[in-house]
Parts: C-alpha cells; sequence; structure tokens
C-alpha cells in the first residue's frame, strides 16, 4: 500500500496525471506539457480531436462487444444449436464435434439422401457443413425448396439430429426441425425468375 | 502488507507493474513496434498453413486460393517492409487479416478472428502507443475471462467429461495421458462408442481441468487489482503456453502469448515475440519432416 502511494505521488510530479489520467493519451500529454514531446510515446502529428473520440468509440465498442458476445453465444448455442467452438465466443474445447444427421421427409415421406439429384445433393451438403457451425441460424430453403421441386412435394422437413457431450459424461441427442412449405418456395422461384 | 516496490520488483517486469495504466508506459511504442513485426509474421504465418490447407480441399476454387495467395503476399511483404514504411503496412495487414477472417465465416477460426482484432487495433490505436498497450492488455483479460465462463457455462470441464471424451479417442494422450492411471486410460479407451461413462476420476488431470477454468476466471480479475498484476500476468502466458503445448495449438497459443507479453517490459515482449517465432519456424519444419506437405 505503502509502495503504491508513493508510486503515485511520484506518478502525479512527473507526468502531471489528471483524474482520468489512466485514459489520457500522449497526444494530450503533446499539448499540455512540453517535456512530454520528448517522450518516445509522443505523437508526431497535430492532435486531432475527432479522431481521438473515434478511437475511443473503437475502443468501447469493441471491448464490450468482446465482453457480452461469449456469454450470447453461449445463450444461442442452447436455444438455436449454435456452434460453441468457432464465431470468436471462445467457447472452444468446450464441446467435442459429434455427429450430425440430417433427415429428410417431403409431404411425409422420408427420403433417400443417396437418391437425391446431384444439385439436391450439394445443397444438402452445404446444409450439413453451415448447420454444424450456425446451427438453426442457417436457412434450410435453398435446400428444401430443390428437394420440393424434385419430389413435387408441398411441404418438407429436414430433421437435424446433433449428439452433445453433456457435463454429465453422457452423449445427450438434439432435435429440431427445418418445415418448409411451398409457399415459400413459390416465392423464392417467383424472385429468381424475375 | 508488503509489495513489490520499484527498488525490489525483477527488472524484466517493470515496465508491466502498472499495466492497465496508460501514463507509466514510456516504453510503449517500442512494445507496439515488437508486438506489430510479430503480428505480420503471424498473419503471414497462418495465411501460409491456410493457403497449404485449401490447396488439400477436393474441390479447390481457384479464385479462392488466388486471393488467399495475394493475402500472403502482402503479409510478408509487410513483414519485411522497413520501418519507415509502417504507415501503409499496418493498415494493410489489419485490412488482409479482416478480409481474409471475413471471407471463412462461419468456419473462422477464433484465433483468426482474434489475429484480425488485434491487427485492428494496432492500425488504429497507433497514434496513441500507450492507450494501444492498455487496450490490448484489456482484450488478453476480456479473451480469457469469456473462455472461463464458456467452460464453466458448458459444464464439461467441472467432472472432466471433456478431457474424458479426448482421452478416449486418443487426442492429447501424449501430454495428458501420462497424468492418468493405465487403468483409467483403458477405461476411457474402452468406453469408446458408448453413450456415457466419459467423466474423470479424482486425481491430477481433474484437478488440472478445474485450475484452467478458475484460474481462466480468476486470473483476468487478479490483473486488475495493481498488487497482483504480476503473478496474474506470468500465470496468463502460462496458460497461453499451456495451450500451446498440451493442444499444440500454436497459432493460437503464440499470439495469445505475444499479445500477454504486453504486460512485461519493452525488451521482454520483444524476447518473447522472437522466441515465439522461432517456435513457429521449428514447428513448420516439424510438420514439412512429417510429410505435412505430401498429398
Amino acid at each position: 500500500m505503502v509502495s503504491d502511494a508513493r508510486d503515485v505521488s511520484e506518478d502525479v510530479s512527473q507526468h502531471d496525471v489528471s483524474r482520468d489520467g489512466h485514459l489520457r493519451s500522449n497526444e494530450e500529454r503533446s499539448e499540455t506539457a512540453t517535456s512530454d514531446a520528448k517522450s518516445p510515446n509522443a505523437s508526431t502529428h497535430a492532435p486531432d480531436p475527432r479522431a481521438r473520440r473515434l478511437r475511443r468509440v473503437f475502443i468501447a465498442l469493441t471491448l464490450l462487444g468482446l465482453a457480452l458476445w461469449p456469454p450470447t453465444q453461449h445463450a444461442l448455442h442452447r436455444s438455436h444449436a449454435l456452434g460453441a467452438w468457432k464465431h470468436f465466443g471462445l467457447g472452444v474445447y468446450c464441446r467435442p464435434k459429434l455427429d450430425l444427421r440430417l433427415e429428410l421427409v417431403a409431404d411425409g415421406r422420408s427420403i433417400d439422401p443417396r437418391r437425391l439429384r446431384p444439385e439436391t445433393h450439394a445443397a444438402f451438403a452445404d446444409l450439413r457443413a453451415r448447420t454444424r457451425e450456425l446451427g438453426m441460424l442457417t436457412s434450410a430453403d435453398d435446400a428444401a425448396c430443390r428437394l420440393m421441386r424434385d419430389e413435387d412435394a408441398r411441404v418438407v422437413e429436414v430433421r437435424r439430429t446433433q449428439d452433445e457431450l453433456g457435463a454429465d459424461g453422457r452423449i445427450h441427442t438434439r432435435r429440431d426441425v427445418w418445415r418448409v412449405e411451398d409457399e415459400v418456395c413459390s416465392q423464392r422461384a417467383y424472385a429468381v425468375s424475375r | 502488507m508488503t509489495t513489490l516496490s520499484s527498488e525490489t520488483r525483477p527488472p524484466w517486469i517493470a515496465g508491466g507493474w502498472r499495466a492497465l495504466d496508460t501514463d507509466t508506459e514510456p516504453d510503449a511504442r517500442e512494445k507496439l513496434t515488437s508486438l506489430d513485426r510479430f503480428v505480420r509474421w503471424h498473419l503471414a504465418a497462418h495465411a501460409a498453413v491456410s493457403l497449404v490447407f485449401a490447396l488439400r480441399e477436393e474441390v479447390a476454387r481457384p479464385l479462392a486460393l488466388g486471393a488467399r495467395g495475394v493475402g500472403l503476399a502482402l503479409l510478408v511483404l509487410a513483414a519485411v517492409a522497413p520501418r519507415r514504411a509502417d504507415r501503409i503496412a499496418t493498415p494493410t495487414v489489419a485490412l488482409v487479416a479482416l478480409a481474409s477472417a471475413l471471407a471463412s465465416w462461419p468456419t473462422t477460426s477464433n484465433h483468426a478472428f482474434y489475429g484480425a482484432f488485434v491487427a485492428l487495433a494496432l492500425a488504429v490505436l497507433r497514434p496513441e502507443p500507450a492507450l494501444a498497450t492498455a487496450y490490448l492488455r484489456a482484450t488478453v483479460l476480456l479473451v480469457t475471462f469469456g473462455a472461463g465462463l464458456q467452460k464453466a457455462l458448458h459444464g464439461t470441464w467441472w467432472r472432466g467429461s471433456f478431457l474424458a471424451w479426448e482421452l478416449a479417442h486418443d487426442r492429447f494422450v501424449g501430454t495428458l495421458g501420462p497424468l492418468l492411471s493405465e487403468s483409467e486410460l483403458a477405461r476411457l479407451r474402452s468406453s469408446r462408442g458408448a453413450r456415457e461413462g466419459f467423466v474423470l476420476s479424482f486425481g491430477p488431470l481433474l484437478g488440472i481441468a478445474w485450475a484452467v477454468v478458475i484460474g481462466e476466471l480468476v486470473l483476468p480479475l487478479l490483473a486488475l487489482v495493481r498488487r497482483t498484476r504480476s503473478v496474474a500476468a506470468i500465470g496468463l502466458f502460462g496458460l497461453g503456453l499451456g495451450f500451446e503445448l498440451v493442444a499444440d495449438e500454436v497459432l493460437f497459443g503464440g499470439l495469445f502469448a505475444a499479445v500477454t507479453s504486453i504486460f512485461f517490459a519493452a525488451n521482454v515482449v520483444r524476447t518473447i515475440t522472437h522466441a515465439i517465432l522461432a517456435l513457429y519456424l521449428v514447428r513448420g519444419a516439424i510438420f514439412v519432416a512429417t510429410g505435412g506437405l505430401a498429398w
């Protein structure tokens, strides 16, 4: 404590520390103290108050984002199966990457993915890759509409089954469903044709 | 209560004593210069690794490969550029890093995002070095705390279920395996294909799992207190190195350790960043020697 107090008093005499000194920049010092102009940190440019303000906005926004994003990502993982490893949510090494299956159903009929047309197969492969990272936050419309057109169906369901390791050391299965109706697909087709 | 005074504290940590303050850091610009140089080489190394893996993809897209190649060339140019070119090189590095991170979304790795984040901070806060170093230290604390928070919330570290699963599937066995008994390791391996039983028995490894989670949550808080900052900074640096060694996360561990070194004096930052780059070279040589470039 004594040591800290002495250090602080030294700082005050040497650097003219203000109450918000911990956020004062070297540009500010160059404005107020001649000795500071010789500091190795001193800027060689004229101080620009607008640039300084923008830098502080950058700091505030990025630090706030960095503080809030991990718990937000966790909430999205729970609610929408957002992948834990990526997206700078820092949840890496929290969950092993386990099996993910997509089951396709058109008008109540189960569809064998092996007999899909190549374009439709590729669309579902892309959906599978996206949903591994983005969970239910990604859209299945493109792949589902292709399947709907191929099967001449009115409703397509894409059932997503994902295994997850729990805190209890057991594998839990999580199921989610995208349900796409022909209304969605006809709008897409209209948009494309225009 | 006794505290470490300026006379008794070790000289290599003197510059990092008031790590989150900006008015007492005369060597901030020197630290940033070392870190800036490191980040350019780090991002170039990351771009090179990404290019190698992209070339291995079954359907390599020429346009994407070309963009990666251009990015790598720009980063190498920036890394070897003289200091008088910093005004152009630093923003260029930030732009390339940001573009690279966004282009690979949604599969962008955390360390690619952090690399872009640090490069952007170096470019934007360049006119205010002391503010920049304080900001970078704050990011170290938030990244560490965020990682600890995620581990605590997911809950897979309290009974060691994440590590148990990985060990059961022969990952981390070389580094963490010796901390388990033969019978425990055999039990985990026999659980492969099962849907339960992925927990660690009470022992050193479970202790380490707890220490990691608690360390990630507590060390950033200790770093906020001036009296405990030195110990916390060393702990944070150790965590970065630990991940680098145990999980072979060379690029994340290297970047994190380099940014954490900002807590220390300028000469220490320079030594650490050089040492990490040497480590990258060694790891790269091992990668090539073990057939990493063969496909």
